[in-house]
């Protein structure tokens, strides 16, 4: 008893959230993902207070400067520079304000619309749902890049086009999942018993099936995120996105790769941080879906 | 006695489609014309083999298929002329135990908030909700203490007693049972039956009792009420339809029990059915059992045999009989 009263003593969310740690910290690669991430985020935010240098400006005393484990190089620039001087590090962490800006924003837009779209589409389904998949399946026989070279083309490079041209697209992989997952659990007789007790529409979309459908979404959502800030840094590459010199990871590649076989570390290293945030994000999206999931308490 | 739940002739097709511009292509008839009176504190067993349009009917009845014809009338009041809306109290009164206990709690949802939020549509326990669903989980035999688990965690006929809870909880006087224990051992089948009794004598309650399983249809219902494609062909009180059937499908099934004794069993006439079920999309003219019928007459083939009493409550449809 006396056990019980303590336990209720607890807020509700906080017990809630801590028991959510529990589970998430059973799956290891999923806090390392969890680390990963978080690092990259919190050096994204404090970017301008973490680098003594100036992302943009050349310094052309220190040009094309190795990492510092290489002969020439020193701890000053510990990634080296490149081809104008400028600091490796310092680029790589500002570039990431703009990667994981677009990642996260693109796939917070694509997955809130997708997923209500989804939801609509599988519940009601009929002509509804005819035209909002044949909307998605219009998209889909669109090759993802040509396309988004097409607008940008039209727009413009720059970040915010590209974040429209990303996400004019992006919705259509949550909201395919979505349906399909509500068709499976629309049928439900757990379902059937809420409309027997005189639930709405709503309450049994958002209530009873939404929660269920929610750990793909989960999936999803991470699985493009990670693509996403791959497409930017593709459209960047190609320069399309975010214009020299500002940092983006797409773009420090792109320069880099005329020195690739004298200075490889130019683009190296931010493609190694590309690949270590898909990576991330990815281990995060698999805990969270175990995590999310009570039966595997 | 006026009867708490009439049902009147009822009726549900389903559209047969074709084709990506949906055509329709024919009716299926699952329930064609069904007429039943459910009375205070009884059970009324509906039995009859699958796909003969029971389940169907049941749901049919408290609205999670639209009607396409008949009505059900609640204490008088018919119920298929309402809105949604004003449907909210009906489904206060008329409440469902659904088949599969695993499809039908929700798998995200403690069973607490799964019994809360019939309290929540209702507005009812306002203030209480807790100690309500600590009472109806009491009540069914769980424990309030289960309240924070979910469903994953209990065992078939332990889900099938949170079904009863969750149907419990708004008050109903009418619980449509859907083939409730057909899925559970037969040995959990027995318990769950034996809660659904000591329910409906605590608390009043008046059963649709849908099954195939003619021996717990027995053992639990006062009357019985035998469905083929889509129509009643046999309404009873339950000894009389057990000793005594009067239509030849009833008479078929009823041979169909086993016995157990096995000397006795050994020894059990049982009555073969050959033929096909008609079609529900297309059916034939007279008698629908006509094409499986061992006494089938000329005259079945062609007129369809309207439902007599034969006294006693006890129901037909069938030519040869009275």
């Amino acid at each position: 008893m006396e056990l019980e009263q303590v336990l209720y003593q607890e807020s509700p969310m906080w017990s809630a959230l801590r028991d959510f740690w529990r589970l998430y910290r059973k799956n290891r690669l999923a806090v390392w993902g969890l680390a990963v991430i978080a690092i990259m985020v919190i050096a994204a935010i404090f970017a301008p207070y973490l680098t003594p240098y100036h992302p943009e400006k050349p310094d052309f005393t220190a040009l094309r400067k190795p990492p510092f484990w290489m002969p020439g190089g020193s701890l000053a620039h510990p990634l080296g520079t490149d081809h104008l001087g400028r600091d490796m590090l310092t680029r790589i962490i500002h570039g990431g304000r703009i990667s994981l800006t677009v990642g996260l924003v693109v796939i917070f837009f694509a997955t809130s619309v997708g997923t209500i779209l989804g939801l609509i589409s599988g519940y009601y389904g009929g002509r509804i749902d005819a035209v909002i998949q044949r909307i998605v399946d219009t998209l889909l026989s669109f090759p993802y890049l040509i396309l988004a070279t097409a607008l940008v083309a039209v727009l413009g490079p720059g970040l915010q086009n590209m974040l429209v041209a990303l996400a004019y697209k992006e919705w259509i992989y949550p909201c395919r999942v979505v349906r399909s997952e509500v068709l499976a659990a629309k049928n439900k007789e757990y379902v059937e018993a809420a409309k027997a007790a005189g639930a709405g529409d709503l309450h049994i979309m958002f209530r009873e099936i939404l929660p269920n459908v929610f750990g793909s979404v989960i999936v999803v959502a991470t699985l493009r995120v990670a693509w996403v800030i791959l497409m930017e840094a593709s459209l960047s590459f190609l320069g399309l996105g975010v214009e020299p010199p500002a940092p983006a990871w797409g773009t420090i590649i792109s320069e880099g790769r005329r020195f690739i076989n004298t200075q490889w570390w130019i683009s190296t290293f931010p493609g190694i941080a590309v690949l270590l945030t898909a990576l991330g994000i990815n281990l995060i999206g698999e805990g969270l879906r175990d995590a999310l999931d009570p039966r595997m308490r | 006695m006026e009867p708490v739940l009439e049902v009147r002739d009822l009726q549900k097709y389903f559209p047969v489609t074709r084709g990506i511009r949906q055509k329709t292509g024919g009716m299926l008839k699952a329930v064609d014309g069904i007429s039943f009176d459910l009375y205070r504190g009884e059970t009324l067993g509906l039995v009859g083999e699958s796909g003969c349009g029971k389940t169907t009917a049941g749901r049919t009845i408290v609205r999670l298929y639209e009607p396409t014809g008949g009505t059900v009338r609640l204490h008088g009041q018919d119920i298929f002329s309402l809105s949604e809306k004003e449907m909210l109290p009906v489904r206060r009164q008329i409440q469902m135990i659904f088949q599969d206990p695993y499809s039908s709690l929700n798998p995200r949802m403690t069973v607490g908030d799964t019994i809360t939020e019939a309290l929540e549509i209702h507005g009812l326990a306002a203030g209480r909700r807790n100690e309500r669903v600590g009472e109806l989980l009491d009540m069914v035999g769980l424990g309030h203490e289960m309240a924070g688990r979910y469903p994953h965690e209990f065992s078939g006929g332990q889900r099938q007693r949170i079904g009863v809870a969750r149907a419990l909880a708004v008050e109903p006087q009418v619980i449509i049972c859907d083939e409730p224990v057909s899925a559970l051992d037969v040995s959990i089948q027995a318990q769950v039956i034996n809660l659904l009794e000591e329910l409906q004598e605590k608390l009043g309650l008046t059963y649709l009792f849908i099954s195939h399983d003619l021996a717990v249809v027995r053992h639990i219902s006062h009357r019985v009420a035998v469905m083929y494609l889509g129509k009643l062909v046999e309404v009873a009180p339950s000894d009389q339809i057990y000793d005594n059937p009067l239509h030849p499908y009833t008479e078929a099934l009823m041979s169909a029990i086993p016995i157990p004794d096995p000397k006795v069993e050994s020894q059990r006439q049982r009555i073969i059915l050959t033929g096909d079920v008609a079609s529900p999309i297309d059916l034939p003219p007279g008698c629908r059992f006509a094409s499986r019928c061992p006494k089938v007459e000329d005259r079945c083939r062609q007129e369809e045999p309207a439902m007599v009493d034969v006294g006693g409550g006890h129901l037909v449809a069938c030519h040869l009989v009275g």
